[in-house]
């Protein structure tokens, strides 16, 4: 077949300009008219009706969705540093506030109160030894055998 | 503000042809969960970059050319890995069977040409998109259009014979209400 009438009813399928009188030449042709015929069942093979859609609410392809969670992570990490600054800014306020003034004031001395607890029972004079061992230089206190 | 005028171009593209950019990912990659990934990666692209001075058609393009050059590199990576095997999108309206031809016989197309009959086929891309998307002049989309049609006749003419039975439309599938 002519690739000119090729081109011209794929035009016509595909939505693209093309002459009346160029498509009225291509459709009387018995071929080209086998030909529209042919485009538009391999489009219906080819073309996935409705079966591969991104699912809107979840699909992972939201640029927008993630465009907006990269914006609001940014917020929320600017706002946190701008909380630990300001934490850290009061805490060395403080200390250099109590540095200023610690020579003025007096610093406060704890009080604090030990209460001596009781004697335990058992901490009474121990008994007089039943035994005696005496320690003498030179003598070998190695065990050689037996004993307890 | 120039972020947040870049943010909302962003957006609007994707709410135009976020749906066009996953169909034609399924047809290139053969697998709807790395189409998925990968149409996320094209938006992430889109958003990171500066839209480009162009009326809508080269808006499309571009974004499709992201998208083209994005599954390039993932069938180039994947012949070194390895490739998956598994049926394409949902079968319907075709048999399982029906899908693996389908992709069977376009992956027997030249590249160019598959690349080219994708963009019209799956996502709608007029030709002077393609053109663009693809840095091609419109015969030559024509041209490679042609031949993949006519290639595509051959390789599933049993399937073809099959579907003549059927219902026939101009608007095929889904993809022909794609926004242009």
């Amino acid at each position: 077949m002519n690739a000119n009438i090729q081109d011209v009813i794929a035009a016509f399928v595909d939505g693209e300009p093309v002459t009346a009188d160029e498509l009225r030449a291509a459709l009387a042709l018995d071929e080209g008219r086998e030909y529209l015929v042919d485009l538009l069942v391999l489009r219906g093979l080819v073309r996935p009706a409705g079966g591969a859609e991104l699912a809107p609410a979840s699909g992972p392809a939201d640029a927008g969705v993630t465009a907006r969670a990269s914006s609001r992570s940014v917020s929320r990490l600017f706002w946190s540093a701008a909380a630990a600054a300001l934490v850290a800014i009061s805490t060395l306020a403080g200390f250099a506030a109590g540095r200023m003034t610690g020579s003025d004031v007096a610093p406060a001395t704890p009080t604090v109160t030990v209460q001596a607890a009781p004697p335990p029972a058992f901490a009474i004079d121990a008994p007089a030894p039943t035994r005696v061992i005496e320690l003498k230089h030179g003598k070998d206190w190695n065990e050689r055998s037996g004993g307890n | 503000m120039k972020g947040s005028r870049a943010l909302a171009d962003a957006e609007h593209l994707f709410s135009l042809h976020r749906q066009g950019v996953f169909r034609y990912l399924c047809r290139v990659v053969g697998r709807p969960d790395t189409a998925q990934d990968l149409t996320q990666e094209v938006f992430l692209r889109v958003t990171r970059a500066t839209v480009p001075a162009a009326d809508p058609a080269g808006h499309k393009a571009w974004v499709f050319s992201i998208a083209r050059n994005l599954g390039l590199n993932y069938l180039r990576d994947g012949r070194r890995r390895g490739q998956h095997v598994e049926l394409l999108e949902s079968p319907a309206p075709a048999t399982q069977d029906m899908a693996l031809s389908i992709r069977d016989a376009l992956a027997g197309l030249a590249a160019t040409d598959r690349e080219v009959f994708l963009l019209r086929e799956s996502a709608g891309l007029s030709y002077d998109e393609i053109a663009a998307a693809c840095d091609l002049s419109i015969e030559g989309v024509r041209g490679r259009l042609r031949r993949a049609r006519e290639a595509l006749r051959e390789s599933l003419a049993g399937e073809m014979q099959r579907a003549r039975r059927g219902v026939i439309s101009i608007r095929g599938g889904s993809a022909a209400g794609e926004q242009k």
